[in-house]
């Protein structure tokens, strides 16, 4: 299937914005959870804000601010989608990520009675998403989310990038996702190509098949699912970490950029295997352009480093999984202001990073990920190692970095990121948020 | 289903068995993460018991010779089954399809019937009654309504995988071959 066939046919105007679309690197937004109180009123307030929901056509075009929306299981139920339309939702749309908690090692310090009060309370109904690359533009959608009737606002996360222009690890972030058959957009040199039916329902997927939810294909097409996750970020406990385990200031950041896969600069090792390349990162051209051919053992890119383990690329050939089959569009934004420098103690200050990752299939992609691929180590025949910066880990992890003669063994990794709430949501087409309104 | 017994409260099946030693090694499976099927550690057991065709037990006594033949060709490369069995039972009314591996069964279900179809196919299909072919939109659905959960398992070294297994051999084969070369 070729990319000019689907350009044809992928549903722009129908498709919320932020399936297809990046972010700025510079964004201020807000996520808002609802309850619905009054289910007729409510349906009023969708109808006034449905014109200002964000599309996927015309993304280049310069707006004042994006706003799109998404219903967990419970939303669409207090709308009003009939029965078997629910029914047909998959098992763990319906159950809630909390729930999910055994799937996703959400135990110990991670584990939902830790949450945030309102997460897994099945209060949760509905989420709106707001981005714009200037503050003060802020103002207008924040005002529409903030007036809704019939509903209350559970909620509210201010987000923005930090003063760094790096999440707060210090690694500059959303390098690499997935290119989609049909976006519209040309593939950069190193981005995996993928069919749409893996992100958007409705459309081919990696099989060939229509990706649809029997019995709901008309409300689900053009939509998708969407896990939003909220992780406190410790970064004073990783600079401690990197310090107490380097040799150097220079090993630190080795160590570091082992962690990633990356160095800070966002250069990936497999291209800058000795030291960082600044010039390298900057280059949208270059700077993903690398597969793991030549390092079977991860002597250059550990096995067990975080990106090497959200997209193995061509790591896994040797084996039966297919990684295109388990690709999530992700979308990152941090809060909270910047540990200051140099800081080895936590100031008690909240920050962290609101991931939302999206693909038609909860299960496939985001669950798959979290469970195989960064909580277990087997799949790479590092037994019960987890990804080193987002696993969960409790002081008692290790972290191998492949070196010859021998390996660097890092003790007693602990939880870098801890989870304060999360919940699955539907990303319907505008379509579908009409009909929802109606 | 597993069975919690408290350890001061047990009495061993056999009186002459110190129920200290009996409890140290005890193993209590839980219910795997996402399913039916029973796992201890990092192993899982799968047990399938479905229907037989009539004249399916000649047809897969025919077909199972190449289906043994390449067995650790489509398990190997699957690479987490540590041991399976697939026998006919009941006077060649049922088959019974019972594995351990390790990895949870549902995350790679998608992955293992895009890779293992040719091989089961081979075997199940006009054999198992209703068996809709690996690759159908029903051989998930099909699979869950035969699988039965053991009512008793038990996995020697549950917390090794069949890579961690595999490799540990490798470290000791090397490793005496560097005792033989510093002994020559």
């Amino acid at each position: 299937m070729t990319d000019s066939v689907l350009d044809a046919t992928l549903e722009f105007d129908d498709i919320q914005g932020t399936l297809l679309r990046h972010r700025p690197d510079r964004y201020f937004g807000a996520y808002i959870l609802y309850r619905i109180d009054d289910p007729a009123a409510a349906k009023s307030s969708l109808d006034r804000v449905l014109p200002h929901i964000t599309s996927a056509a015309d993304w280049e075009e310069p707006r004042p601010f994006t706003l799109n929306i998404v219903f967990t299981f419970q939303g669409l139920r207090a709308l009003g989608l009939p029965p078997d339309a629910l029914e047909s939702f998959p098992t763990e749309f319906r159950l809630g990520m909390a729930a999910r908690k055994q799937i996703l090692g959400d135990v110990g310090a991670n584990d939902p009675s830790n949450w945030a009060p309102v997460f897994g309370s099945e209060q949760i109904h509905i989420g709106v998403v707001i981005s714009t690359t200037h503050e003060d533009a802020l103002q207008t959608p924040l005002g529409l989310a903030q007036n809704m009737r019939g509903v209350t606002i559970l909620y509210k996360l201010d987000v923005g990038a930090p003063s760094t222009g790096r999440e707060h690890f210090g690694y500059r972030d959303s390098i690499n996702e997935p290119s989609i058959i049909g976006s519209g957009r040309t593939p950069r040199p190193g981005q995996d190509s993928i069919m749409p039916g893996e992100f958007v329902l409705g459309y081919p997927d990696e099989s060939g098949s229509i990706r649809a939810l029997k019995g709901a294909e008309s409300f689900t097409r053009n939509g998708s699912f969407l896990a939003f996750r909220q992780l406190h970020c410790d970064v004073a406990a990783f600079r401690r970490f990197l310090r107490a385990n380097a040799r150097s200031k220079d090993d630190e950041e080795l160590i570091a950029a082992k962690i990633m896969g990356r160095w800070r600069s966002g250069a990936p090792l497999m291209l800058a295997p000795e030291r960082d390349d600044p010039q390298l990162a900057a280059d949208s051209e270059r700077v993903d352009n690398f597969v793991y051919e030549s390092d079977p053992r991860g002597l250059v890119c550990p096995l067990g480093s975080h990106i090497r383990r959200v997209n193995p690329r061509d790591g896994l050939r040797d084996t039966i999984v297919d990684p295109k089959i388990h690709r999530v569009l992700r979308r990152g934004a941090a809060y909270g202001p910047v540990l200051p420098e140099g800081a080895l103690e936590d100031d008690g200050v909240e920050r962290g990073i609101v991931f939302i990752f999206m693909g038609t299939s909860l299960a496939q992609q985001f669950e798959f990920v979290q469970q195989v691929w960064i909580n277990n180590g087997d799949f790479v025949g590092l037994g019960r190692e987890k990804d080193p910066l987002v696993g969960s880990n409790d002081g008692t992890g290790t972290y191998t970095i492949p070196a010859l003669p021998v390996r660097r063994r890092l003790t007693g990794l602990p939880g870098f990121t801890i989870v304060r709430g999360g919940e699955y949501c539907f990303l319907p087409g505008l379509r579908a948020v009409e009909w929802l309104a109606s | 289903m597993s069975v919690q017994v408290s350890e001061a409260a047990y009495s061993p099946i056999s009186a002459s068995e110190s129920a200290d030693e009996i409890m140290r090694v005890s193993q209590t499976p839980r219910q795997q993460t996402d399913g039916v099927g029973l796992r201890v550690g990092n192993l899982a057991e799968f047990t399938f018991i479905a229907p037989v065709t009539p004249g399916g037990a000649a047809l897969f006594r025919e077909r199972v010779v190449k289906g043994q033949i390449e067995a650790a060709y489509w398990e190997g490369k699957l690479g987490t089954v540590q041991d399976l069995r697939i026998c006919l039972i009941n006077n060649d009314t049922q088959i019974l399809f019972a594995a351990t591996y390790s990895d949870e069964f549902k995350p790679y279900v998608i992955d293992v019937i895009k890779f293992a179809t040719p091989w089961i196919d081979y075997m199940f299909m006009g054999v198992g009654e209703g068996f809709p072919g690996l690759s159908s939109p029903d051989a998930v659905p099909y699979l869950q309504k035969y699988q039965v959960e053991a009512n008793l398992w038990y996995a020697a070294n549950p917390d090794a995988t069949v890579r961690d297994a595999a490799r540990a051999q490798k470290v000791s084969r090397i490793f005496n071959e560097l005792l033989d070369t510093a002994q020559s």
